[in-house]
């Protein structure tokens, strides 16, 4: 590429270069430049400007020197053989020399304006490497399109990342057509409305490496119009997130894992309630078959009864596979599925689940919901978890040395923010100091617990794009309020 | 079953369908069945007239905090109570048995289990109104006698002899022993060794027993030693 090409790209790439840097000077939207003042002196196009009429203008000096200078010249010679000669002939030497000492001006000053313009051209390319090495250092390709040319010009490590071979010459739907085949409608539809929006692109999408590697890669541009509205280049960056997706996969996978040991945890803390919530309708189930057996065995069989005790044991055989449901779902390590949800029936279902715990521990459960039905968009397993986890939490301190008991208060609203409900309980509340502290892993006021429950709480919560946050009661006990995003009548 | 009085079998469970599940199964073996939701409503509700059991699933904490057997004594009643839980640990039993449980079953309760433990309580409960009856019975008895007979009574069973007691009582030697014919024939006895007894199932303490006089007398008497015993 020429020294041209690249001084005029040059306002271009900082434009998308601050933008990746969030380099904002200005507050405006507009990006201001990054780079130091020296790199833009003057308009980079002016010196080549400059030089090309100053050429015109040598040009035209040139012949009329040489034709007045042939004239005087002739004029010296043939006039003073035909006897015609006057002093004032010697105007016209004077005149050429005159003319010569200008356009000697005028070549020093072309050769001035050219060592200037060196001199910016040297500058230019040094801090476009200086910025395609920051760039680099910051593993970020720049990369430019123009629109009329379809040529696509990138920075040499830019060209590495996409495989470009250096000194080919791409298109930008070559450019395109190496993205990943699932992900190229999403990089078509996203250049597509920059287009129609006039907006920035920011686009995330897969590459298949020659070797069949995938790569993730984030690309952002703006398009550039001219005068007439057309596009006329588009220019950004690019940087290869391969890692950073492995790491964010990684990280989630961990947190999975560790929501996951811990609903073990929970289950274990519960064992003894859903052994009970077991036991209950098998023990039903039992009686009830062996009542339908001795009926059969003796005497008359009233039919009616006969009829009621089946559609019992098949209630209770409903209600023991619920249980195992449940349990199944807390114990499945599975990935998270997103789907409509009933936070009340959720929060129904934690209560069923720890009723005969809250029994054990003597507390009684109000139930407050202002709407009948409070609709979330999460993973029904996590919101459960969530749900459990405050629950037990709440029973533990009501239940603790020197308490008998409690109200574990539970109630549902919504509010402009979404869905919110809160589990209140009546016990000795938090510590002031803790209060802050309450949600960080391994935090714990309890003798036995890994304290990480709160954090898997909050993790889950903000998981769903929601909130978490405990208060102190103006009485007594603690209050959990928990907020998450209303699920729109589209979603469901 | 049928022959004799039916009995009627408590079921207390906070679970609607334990407890029609319970009175099926116990009614087809043959028994009332009165199902309360709480051990509370139980409490209050209990007739203690009836004969049976009752059978109880309560959380342990519920029990120490009613006092089961402490509330049903207050009511007179001796009703045999049998647990039944979920919770089948050393802790819960040792519990349940402290709280004064008959028995104690673990959720979910096979029939011949069930009907067994539900069978021994109700013999239990059976014997013991058995008992209580002839106490009664006893007590009516006593009733009858008069003041006169009362003393006669009560130095008989100590084991004075006629002639000690006739001095005690300022009375000729052969009233006492009209008195103590009387005794014996309205207390429905016919030997010391039945009215000592009868005495103790009443209560009238008996100082020392054996008496020291019937102690001593055994001591010089032949082998036949009980033939003494008999007027």
């Amino acid at each position: 590429m020429t020294q041209r090409e690249t001084s005029s790209q040059w306002p271009a790439l900082l434009d998308s270069a601050a933008e990746t840097f969030a380099f904002r000077f200005l507050p405006d939207e507009r990006p201001s430049h990054a780079g130091p003042d020296a790199v833009r002196p003057m308009p980079p196009e002016i010196p080549q400007r400059m030089a090309d009429s100053t050429r015109w203008i040598v040009g035209i000096v040139a012949v009329i020197i040489l034709v007045t200078g042939a004239f005087g010249i002739a004029d010296f010679f043939f006039g003073r053989a035909i006897g015609a000669w006057d002093w004032r002939h010697f105007l016209i030497p004077a005149g050429i020399a005159t003319l010569l000492l200008a356009e000697a001006g005028l070549i020093t000053a072309v050769s001035v304006q050219d060592v200037r313009r060196r001199e910016l051209e040297t500058l230019l390319r040094q801090s476009e490497e200086r910025m395609a090495l920051a760039a680099e250092a910051a593993h970020l390709g720049l990369w430019r399109w123009d629109a009329r040319s379809d040529r696509f010009w990138a920075t040499d490590f830019c060209r590495e990342m996409l495989g470009i071979p250096a000194g080919a010459i791409v298109s930008l739907a070559s450019v395109i057509d190496a993205v990943h085949e699932d992900d190229r409608a999403l990089v078509t539809s996203a250049l597509q409305s920059a287009i129609e929006g006039n907006s920035a692109v920011s686009v995330e999408y897969r590459r298949r490496t020659d070797d069949g590697q995938i790569r993730w890669m984030r690309a952002r541009g703006r398009f550039k119009r001219d005068a007439a509205g057309n596009v006329d280049s588009f220019t950004g960056t690019i940087v290869d997130i391969s890692e950073e997706k492995s790491m964010r996969a990684e990280l989630e996978r961990q947190q999975q894992s560790l929501a996951h040991l811990t609903r073990v945890g929970l289950l274990g803390e519960l064992s003894g309630a859903l052994a009970h919530e077991l036991n209950q309708p098998l023990t039903a189930i039992l009686s009830n078959a062996q009542a339908l057996q001795r009926m059969v065995g003796h005497g008359p069989v009233d039919v009616a009864e006969l009829q009621s005790a089946i559609a019992d044991i098949i209630d209770d055989d409903s209600r023991a596979g619920d249980v195992i449901r449940h349990l199944r779902s807390l114990l499945r390590k599975g990935e998270p599925k997103v789907e409509v949800l009933d936070m009340n029936a959720i929060l129904l279902k934690a209560l069923g689940l720890t009723r005969s715990d809250l029994t054990a521990r003597r507390v009684t459960v109000v139930l407050q919901f202002e709407q009948r039905s409070a609709p979330v968009m999460g993973d029904a397993v996590q919101l459960l978890q969530l749900v459990l986890n405050l629950i037990l939490n709440a029973a533990e301190a009501m239940s603790g040395p020197g308490q008998s008991g409690g109200v574990l208060r539970v109630s549902s609203d919504l509010i402009a923010r979404g869905v919110h409900f809160s589990i209140s309980d009546t016990g000795p509340g938090i510590e002031p100091g803790m209060l802050s502290r309450l949600f960080e892993p391994f935090v714990t006021s309890k003798t036995q617990g890994l304290g990480l429950g709160l954090s898997i709480s909050r993790a889950i919560a903000v998981g769903h794009s929601g909130t978490i946050w405990a208060e102190n009661n103006p009485g007594r006990g603690a209050t959990f309020h928990v907020v998450l995003p209303l699920a729109s009548k589209r979603q469901s | 079953m049928s022959e004799q009085e039916r009995s009627t079998i408590f079921v207390v469970d906070d679970d609607r369908s334990i407890l029609r599940a319970f009175s099926r199964l116990l009614g087809s073996a043959g028994y009332d069945v009165r199902t309360y939701d709480t051990p509370a409503d139980f409490l209050s509700k209990h007739d203690a007239s009836l004969p049976g059991c009752a059978l109880l699933d309560v959380r342990m904490e519920e029990i120490d905090g009613l006092g089961i057997q402490d509330r049903l004594r207050e009511q007179g009643s001796t009703r045999p109570v049998i647990f039944v839980t979920s919770c089948d640990d050393v802790k819960t039993s040792v519990h349940a048995m402290k709280a004064g449980a008959l028995d104690f079953l673990s959720k979910p309760v096979h029939e011949p289990i069930l009907l067994a433990a539900v069978k021994s309580a109700v013999e239990k409960d059976r014997q013991a109104r058995q008992k209580q009856r002839e106490v009664d019975e006893l007590g009516r008895r006593f009733e009858q006698l008069t003041t006169r007979e009362r003393e006669v009574m009560d130095q008989v069973v100590k084991g004075r002899l006629n002639k000690q007691i006739a001095s005690e009582l300022a009375i000729v030697e052969k009233t006492v022993k009209v008195h103590r014919a009387r005794v014996m024939e309205k207390m429905g006895v016919r030997s010391l060794a039945a009215l000592v007894h009868v005495a103790n199932r009443l209560g009238l303490g008996i100082a020392d027993f054996p008496p020291k006089e019937i102690a001593e007398k055994t001591a010089t008497m032949a082998p036949k030693a009980n033939v003494a015993f008999q007027r």
